[in-house]
């Protein structure tokens, strides 16, 4: 048996926990949207910190991929770089912050700026599967209402929104629709980033380990925003450029400078804002 | 400028160095050793055998002082650890019929055949402190005298099969036959509703506090249900297991348990007289206050199946089971500390905008 | 059973499981996200025959003693089942509706009717059916549309006809409930989930 520098299997699962986690996998891509159960194992990082997504990676790495993680779209982001180490050492793999480089992108709240091409995975890591969770806690509830495709409270909820504020007020973990069957959950990344799961030419899969679930949109899945016609679903927007590499219509973190107050915005997809700044200095040479 | 949204890898180094540091603590106080942690913090070993799901007082004592003597990460450090096992096979059932006692006590009958044991236990103890236990004493010999050697029988009546046998309370149920495995909520996830061996699982890994929690209020009137403490049996328990190729069931060892069989009330239903029913606990080690606010909790779980009402957050299987896990909700009360500056910035976003557009309606009113 | 055929089902498992299987599993996931295209995959297995190596790549890689496997008649002779018992660790079971994985031959389709495509609430509990193809017949070209397909999807498996394929197409029309199939030919695996719609030339 394989066995890496630090004594465990390769990428620390045992092969019996990675077949389980397998199977469920094809079958979250078979039915585009759905929760498949999955019995998630304790992993050394603690639940709610990306579990979900490192036993979703663990299962799908090969030892030629190439790996990045991201989280807020930042590769060095404390948590990111504990994954990323995580993977170095116990599956040998490269790593890259280079998203056109990675062939396995493990992500948390983000989508990449720059456009997924067919032979990438994005990993998602998602903190509560269910879309309709916040709106009946019951799980005995939550399935009867997918299976009976009976998805009114959910639109219920989100025009209270529109008649209490004018708006829809979900910013993040926005709820789509799958291939016009599953309400899904897109893990809490911005609003913004929700058309990008529309038709991606990448695999998307996503990894919720403490509530158990793994569930998967195939290339190409016609992903749709729940809104009204009268309302139409729109994104964030910013006014001004990023103050460090100057692209317009990136997602932008907002930075505070100072006591004062004084903020600059900027790329929150470190790679995209890096390699902005080099086509901009190849441009001016 | 842009350093500031960085992490940084050394940072996170420096922070992992500097918690091996305090670990150690003052290096002219002798360093503790797992074995020391064994042998005088067997409590803490036993609550996280027990909730780590793993017996191995060895490894317990390793992750307890791998923590800080944090519990609940110790706990985890064992979790995660049981991840990269393989798993073999179920043993057969324990029996504990057959447990070689250590205590052994029941609040509902004053004398019992096969005895009172007190054993070692904090009751009747005076909870003065004990400025003694600050020096250091040389090992003494007085232990073996008070444990005497009087040798107790292999095979001790459970108490609740007394009244078993006057119809008075419910026979114990058996679910399954020893031919099927057991559910295992390790292998496949949480369903509900749950049956009452996996909800037992549920509940022998579950956070000692939050069941402690549970059971005291079914005791203050949230599906009051009012136990006794039937029996409580703390000891080593055989566990065998039958290997495919041999076809027999072999001793592969010895594990001490604690067990609780609850005494509850019951008021009868249509079909049923009145007569006592059982709640159940059992885990890993000695951990009485674990087993019998399992016991208590255990029974408040079986409103369903008993016909009553369901009134209480303890009677409440989906809520219960899916918040026992202390791993789990340390990790996600404690993920709230990861960085959410995208979501954060998201609502930013929508609380101005909000902010704007109150301001204009505001203004058009007026 | 005498020790040459008992060892030649104990060999020929993967050399490096972990990886290896690694290796396969990713030919499946993306013959299932990307339905009716070949993910070309070689492999070093030896199974007793007439197990093909692509089919028991795919079947020591998915298989194990948490999922019941049901096998063609073809298949059950005894080297065969030894290998599968002896690398799987998996049980055969006789009854259909009891198999989380059914392995069969495209020369001999089953009854489909027989396997579990799931419930409404859990989907998920359904069987694959793992098609060993060993290039002989004809080929009827099909076209698939839906998930995993960026417009359609030409695609044809030498010996399987529009008998097959129909079955195949009132599969889909049963989604989110259903079978999933996985096509094992001599150069690599393709895969037909059942949320891809299935066009025969004759409706096309």
């Amino acid at each position: 048996m394989n066995v890496s520098s630090t004594g465990y299997n390769f990428a620390y699962l045992n092969e019996q926990t990675k077949r389980m986690i397998r199977r469920a996998l094809l079958k979250a891509v078979a039915i585009p949207g759905y929760q498949v159960p999955f019995a998630s194992r304790e992993m050394p990082m603690p639940y709610g910190w990306g579990t979900g997504g490192v036993q979703v990676t663990a299962s799908i790495l090969k030892p030629d991929d190439v790996l990045k993680v991201i989280d807020q779209g930042a590769d060095d982001t404390t948590n990111a770089v504990s994954i990323r180490d995580f993977f170095k050492k116990t599956a040998g793999i490269a790593t890259t912050e280079v998203t056109k480089d990675a062939t396995i992108i493990q992500t948390r709240h983000r989508i990449p700026e720059r456009e997924l091409e067919a032979n990438q995975i994005l990993v998602f890591q998602v903190p509560i599967p269910e879309p309709l969770r916040f709106l009946e806690p019951r799980e005995t509830e939550t399935r009867k209402m997918h299976a009976l495709e009976e998805y009114g409270l959910m639109h219920v909820k989100l025009y209270e929104d529109i008649s209490r504020n004018g708006q829809i007020a979900t910013t993040y973990a926005y709820p789509v629709l799958v291939e016009d069957r599953y309400v899904m959950d897109p893990s809490p990344v911005p609003k913004f980033d929700n058309p990008k799961m529309h038709e991606m030419a990448a695999l998307q899969l996503f990894g919720a380990g403490r509530e158990m679930r793994i569930y998967a949109l195939p290339p190409f899945t016609r992903v749709k925003s729940l809104d009204f016609e009268d309302h139409p679903f729109e994104v964030q927007k910013w006014d001004e450029p990023c103050a460090i590499c100057g692209t317009i219509g990136s997602y932008l973190d907002e930075v505070i400078l100072d006591n004062s107050g004084n903020r600059m915005f900027c790329c929150s997809d470190t790679d995209h804002c890096r390699s902005e700044l080099e086509n901009a200095a190849e441009a001016a040479q | 400028m842009y350093v500031a949204v960085k992490g940084g890898e050394k940072a996170i180094r420096n922070a992992h160095a500097l918690f091996d540091e305090k670990r150690r603590g003052d290096v002219s106080v002798p360093e503790i050793t797992p074995d020391q942690i064994r042998e005088q913090l067997s409590f803490s070993v036993d609550r996280v055998m027990s909730e780590g799901s793993l017996y191995d007082p060895d490894l317990s004592a390793l992750a307890i002082k791998q923590a800080r003597g944090d519990l609940i990460e110790a706990i985890f450090l064992i979790r995660a650890s049981r991840t990269t096992l393989p798993r073999y096979g179920s043993s057969k059932p324990l029996d504990t019929s057959k447990m070689k006692v250590e205590r052994r006590i029941s609040a509902t009958y004053k004398d019992i055949p096969g005895g009172q044991i007190l054993g070692a236990t904090f009751d009747y103890q005076h909870r003065l402190l004990d400025f003694s236990l600050a020096e250091q004493k040389l090992p003494s010999e007085s232990v073996d005298e008070i444990q005497g050697d009087e040798v107790l029988d292999d095979k001790i009546p459970r108490v609740l099969d007394i009244l078993n046998n006057e119809g008075l309370i419910e026979p114990a149920s058996m679910e399954s036959d020893e031919s099927t495995p057991p559910p295992d909520l390790t292998r496949d996830p949480l369903d509900f509703p749950a049956t009452r061996s996996l909800r037992l699982q549920n509940l022998a890994r579950a956070d000692e506090g939050f069941l402690l929690a549970l059971g005291y209020s079914t005791q203050r009137g949230y599906a009051r249900n009012h136990g006794f403490a039937g029996e409580i049996r703390i000891g080593a328990v055989a566990v065998e297991f039958a290997p495919e190729e041999l076809g027999f069931p072999i001793e592969i060892g010895e594990i001490i348990v604690s067990e609780c069989e609850m005494i509850n009330q019951f008021k009868g239903s249509k079909s049923a007289p009145p007569q006592f029913t059982r709640g159940y606990g059992l885990a890993f080690g000695q951990v009485e206050r674990k087993v019998m606010s399992m016991a208590l909790v255990d029974r408040a779980l079986r409103a369903d199946e008993l016909g009553e009402e369901k009134i209480a957050p303890a009677q409440d299987e989906e809520f219960v089971l899916s918040h026992s896990d202390n791993v789990k909700a340390t990790g996600f009360v404690e993920h709230l500390k990861l960085p959410h500056y995208v979501d954060f910035q998201a609502e930013l976003e929508l609380v101005r905008k909000m902010r704007a557009t109150s301001q204009v309606m505001k203004e058009a009113a007026e | 059973m005498d020790d040459l055929t008992n060892k030649a089902s104990l060999d020929g498992g993967f050399d490096d499981i972990p990886t290896e299987s690694a290796g396969v599993f990713r030919a499946v996931l993306d013959a299932m996200s990307h339905p009716g295209t070949m993910q070309n995959q070689s492999t070093n297995l030896h199974p007793p025959a007439p197990l093909s190596p692509t089919c028991a790549a795919v079947i020591l890689t998915l298989v194990d003693n948490d999922t019941p496997l049901w096998l063609a008649p073809e298949l059950m002779g005894g080297n065969v089942v030894q290998y599968l018992k002896f690398h799987t660790g998996a049980a055969l079971v006789e009854n259909a509706s009891d198999a989380a994985f059914a392995v069969f031959l495209a020369s001999d389709i089953p009854d489909l009717n027989q396997f579990q495509t799931g419930t409404a609430e859990y989907p998920d509990r359904s069987a694959t059916m793992i098609i060993q193809i060993d290039g002989h017949g004809d080929a009827l070209p099909i076209n698939l549309t839906g998930p995993g397909i960026e417009y359609k999807q030409e695609f044809s498996v030498p010996g399987l006809d529009g008998k097959f394929w129909r079955k195949v197409r009132s599969n889909n029309s049963k989604f989110p409930l259903g079978l999933d199939f996985v096509f094992c030919l001599p150069e690599g695996i393709a895969a037909c989930p059942r949320s891809s719609a299935v066009m025969l030339e004759e409706t096309v």
